[in-house]
């Protein structure tokens, strides 16, 4: 019974580490290769200070967590700079470290670790037997599954999956990457500190063992077999890992080391297994019950017809987005006049190769302007730079008057410029709603402290963010395809949510990286019908297109790139009448 | 835990340590050339490695207890067998991985934890099948090098780690093979264009890799018993050693750099207790990763801060719209639900 207990305890705690790294590797994909680490800072401060210096047991874990929070916020300030390869490197040092630390200095016990030798209780409530902690584990886990469901399954949740999907991408719709990782890397290692802590007064020890790089190993297959992005699917995660030894011992009858040594093979297999076969795991990322019930119902209310839109690309969507565009109420501010982008001289090199020379142009409001050039001319470097994807070698941008040289992305995006990208660049693994919704500006449930202290304004900004995603869909013609993943969709309906994404930012000044190449003549009028109507509504618009045909039909203005610079400007009808930008352009004459 | 003691300074125990740190280095740089090369040129995160190295250890004593073969038969069937395994890791877990992924890069990750998975398993296999200890017997004579004393054992598994390095030092520099290896490594799309198939590159760099961890494993299983863990140090240094060289990097430079990793460790036991050895290497590795990672930092835009709305001449964001439209009624989802395609 006892033993029972003592299991059902450890599911419980490996479930807080469990749910604790889900965030970090599962909803936002920063290779954290050292989930277990952090709860050391737990587990030792509980057995240190309440054995050495007799602390009361809530203090010593407040302690320890914070100790884990603050270890959590210094390593991960730099490292969330690095690319996914130097992070994974990065945490394994800092695990096998805080090991070495654990395991060499005597104060912390050498590698037996520290005893626990005081009596622990918690408000007059003893924590030293197995069915004495199972209450409190008990409480702690489901206030922590609940935190980390709302967190995952809430717009801040979103915008982690965008992370995910594409940092990037994310950057350039105007929501600061780098703080919401931060912020993650930061709640993990104080979610795991209190894992430890929790795990140490269970045990009445704290050693490298249960904090080791074999202890993260498990922490990790936990989130894998259990379901990447899905708190509930830790739960079973959980329950595996930690019920496999029990399993083999006294179901299998093997001797215990023997049961170990199979509980490892077992869940080596697995996790191998899982990753090969069912990378989503038992549960997979948006596998809930309500999920489920909704589905049904779906299923129930629509009888035997398909449960998802076929994929045409046919007329009935075309009549869909003209109607959409007609309904279009358009109002907001009245065309700006003038030089609305202002780029002076701005340069890039890479090694000894300049992408960008010198160049000089403008953005007037309210109008289309092209930007055109053989390939390799520098066109989308020039975006990269505009945007702060790339930082300027020389140069200076203003926007609207303001120099936005050196800001990040995604401060030049919430001033009101924002891109699209050759390659379109969507949120895989999201609905197409969804990937609008991240263009959203200003959302409540985006940032962590309204997510949890203003819930019903967290409700109606999300209703609000929702409403406008919807229309914007309805506007590109895609509303009917709201709820099927971006993935599903053809490259023309990919082109038309990217274009969606960006306009629910609302910028004023869009980028637009070759709108029209790749996609069906029967998505292409429907691309230039939605950049026309973009500039009937006041908005700037640039464009790097390769087809003239679609220059010449969008564009006020053009600018001629070669080698990094503008060389030409004016009109397409004069640009190719030129001869020599003809033999520039189309390498021999056109 | 034992007490710390302090190796004394002299110049005898000087010249011991720097040989015992030669071999114990070379040993790292098998590794880390082996390892290197894994993560360098296939961007496999073969975590596995660590494994597979023990695996060819036990084989290797294992067949000469059983059949009583001599020392190099025993360590070639040992590497063959380790080197089928870690190609099968390759052909039939990594690499449809990372076919299902779609980029090397992005299945890094996918890649790692089943590569966690295949060691976390191999190493409680070895657990099972071997609990007691099985040995690799070399014919061992003493040596004395002026003040320095070594075994036949340790130098010639110092002798064979250097040439066995140079050697693919030089197939890497000076081959056709080694030409089209370096070409998958910088751009296996491109290479593909000059009829080079990457698929078939990455096992090349499986099985020389892992080779060079089957010759390292079985030396040292012949100086002291193996264990299943012995390659998770190992695989730890090498990754220190591959990774501050660099990917560009030749082999015989990893191979330089872990051997003064071993040199360091073992000269580290002049100032500090032999217990913090390994901490030494992680330190390295943490300090260098921590230092990429505050340069990489953007402290000057760090310090510029969120510019706040209407500080320049755009509006803050508002619904483009006239009005935000109602959340839609169950009703009106229901008939868009519906409605699709028909």
């Amino acid at each position: 019974m006892l033993e029972t207990v003592s299991y059902i305890d450890q599911i419980l705690i490996y479930l807080v580490f469990g749910l604790a790294a889900n965030l970090i590797l599962g909803y936002t994909g920063v290779l954290q290769a050292a989930p277990a680490a952090f709860g050391a800072f737990g587990g030792y401060a509980v057995v240190y200070l309440t054995s050495t210096h007799h602390w009361p047991w809530i203090l010593a874990v407040i302690v320890g967590v914070a100790m884990a929070l603050v270890a959590g916020f210094l390593i991960g300030l730099p490292a969330l700079y690095l690319s996914s390869l130097w992070v994974l490197l990065l945490t394994l040092a800092v695990g096998l470290v805080i090991d070495s630390i654990l395991s060499g200095v005597q104060t912390f016990g050498g590698d037996n670790g520290l005893q626990q030798s005081s009596s622990l209780d918690l408000f007059g409530f003893q924590l030293n037997e197995p069915t004495q902690v199972l209450p409190l584990a008990a409480v702690v886990a489901v206030i922590v599954l609940a935190v980390c469901w709302r967190i995952g399954e809430s717009p801040y949740g979103r915008v982690l999956r965008g992370i995910r999907a594409d940092d990037s991408a994310v950057y350039a719709l105007g929501k600061n990457v780098y703080t919401y990782k931060l912020s993650m890397f930061v709640v993990t290692a104080g979610l795991s500190g209190l894992g430890g802590a929790l795990l140490a007064t269970l045990t009445n020890v704290a050693s490298p063992t249960e904090f080791n790089y074999t202890a993260s190993v498990e922490i990790i297959a936990i989130v894998i077999i259990g379901g990447v992005g899905n708190p509930f699917g830790t739960v079973i995660g959980s329950a595996i890992v930690v019920l496999l030894v029990p399993f083999f011992q006294d179901v299998i009858q093997v001797t215990p080391q023997t049961a170990a040594n199979i509980q490892l093979i077992g869940y080596g297999l697995v996790l191998a297994l899982v990753v090969l076969f069912r990378p989503s795991g038992a549960l997979p990322e948006g596998f809930t019950i309500s999920s489920v019930r909704s589905a049904l119902s779906r299923r129930l209310s629509s009888g035997k017809q398909a449960k998802t839109p076929p994929i045409s690309e046919g007329a009935a969507e075309r009549r869909r987005a003209r109607q959409a565009a007609r309904n279009l109420e358009r109002v907001g501010d009245p065309a700006p006049q003038g030089v609305v982008l202002d780029v002076r001289d701005v340069s890039k090199a890479f090694g000894g190769i300049k992408a960008v020379n010198e160049l000089s142009m403008q953005l007037q409001g309210g109008k289309i302007t092209a930007l055109i050039g053989a390939n390799g001319a520098g066109k989308t470097t020039v975006f990269n730079l505009l945007t702060g994807a790339l930082s300027l070698d020389g140069g200076e941008v203003y926007l609207n008057g303001q120099n936005i040289s050196g800001l990040r992305p995604d401060q030049i995006a919430n001033l009101g410029m924002v891109r699209t990208f050759q390659d379109v660049r969507l949120f895989h693994g999201m609905t197409v709603l969804d990937n609008v919704l991240m263009g959203v500006p200003d959302q409540a449930g985006e940032h962590l402290v309204p997510l949890f202290v203003r819930i019903g304004k967290t409700r109606a900004r999300e209703r609000e963010a929702q409403a406008i995603a919807r229309r914007w869909l309805e506007f590109v013609g895609l509303e009917d395809f709201a709820d099927v993943r971006v993935e599903a969709l053809g490259y023309g309906q990919q082109k038309l949510v990217s274009l969606a994404r960006i306009l629910a930012t609302d910028a004023r000044v869009l980028l637009l990286d070759e709108p029209a190449s790749g996609i069906d003549y029967q998505f292409l009028d429907e691309m230039l019908d939605v950049i026309s109507q973009l500039r009937d509504e006041g908005r700037t618009v640039c464009i790097v297109e390769h087809n003239l045909d679609v220059v010449g039909r969008l564009a006020d203005h053009v600018y001629f790139m070669e080698v990094g610079k503008v060389t030409a400007e004016g009109n397409i009808t004069d640009l190719t009448s030129d001869e020599r930008l003809a033999e520039v352009y189309f390498g021999g004459g056109s | 835990m034992a007490a710390e003691v302090l190796t004394p300074l002299t110049t005898t125990n000087f010249a011991q340590l720097t040989a015992n740190g030669v071999v114990t280095g070379s040993s790292y740089a098998l590794v880390a050339v082996g390892f290197g090369m894994i993560i360098h040129i296939a961007h496999r995160f073969h975590i596995a490695y660590a494994a597979i190295y023990a695996l060819m250890a036990f084989l290797a004593a294992q067949i000469q207890t059983t059949y009583g073969w001599p020392f190099v038969p025993a360590l070639i069937v040992a590497t063959v067998i380790g080197v089928i395994i870690a190609v099968g890791s390759e052909r039939l877990v990594y690499s449809p991985l990372v076919r299902r992924v779609g980029d090397r890069d992005r299945a890094l990750f996918p890649v790692f934890v089943a590569s966690l998975g295949l060691s976390t398993a191999i190493e409680a296999l070895i657990n099972i099948i071997w609990p007691n200890p099985v040995t690799t017997t070399f014919g061992v004579s003493a040596i004395k090098l002026g003040p320095v004393h070594m075994t036949s054992l340790t130098v010639t598994s110092v002798i064979t780690t250097w040439v066995a390095i140079l050697l693919v030092a030089a197939v890497i520099r000076w081959t056709k093979l080694g030409r089209m290896i370096r070409a998958v490594r910088v751009n296996p799309s491109l290479s593909v264009d000059f009829g080079i198939k990457p698929s078939s590159m990455y096992m090349i760099v499986f099985a020389i890799g892992t080779s060079l961890g089957g010759i390292g494993a079985v030396f040292l299983a012949a100086q002291s018993a193996p264990e299943s863990d012995m390659g998770e140090n190992l695989v730890l240094y090498a990754i220190t050693a591959a990774f501050i060289a660099g990917a560009a990097s030749s082999p015989w430079v990893i191979g330089v750099l872990a051997l003064a990793m071993g040199l360091i460790q073992s000269w580290s036991t002049f100032f500090i207790s032999s217990t913090w050895s390994s901490f030494v290497i992680f330190a390295i590795l943490l300090i260098f990763v921590m230092t990429k990672a505050i340069r990489a930092v953007n402290w000057g835009r760090l310090a510029r801060g969120r510019p706040k709305y209407g500080s320049g001449l755009v509006k803050p964001a508002e619904p483009a719209l006239a009005q935000p439209s109602p959340e839609p009624s169950a009703q009106e989802s229901q008939q868009r639900e519906s409605g699709v395609g028909q």
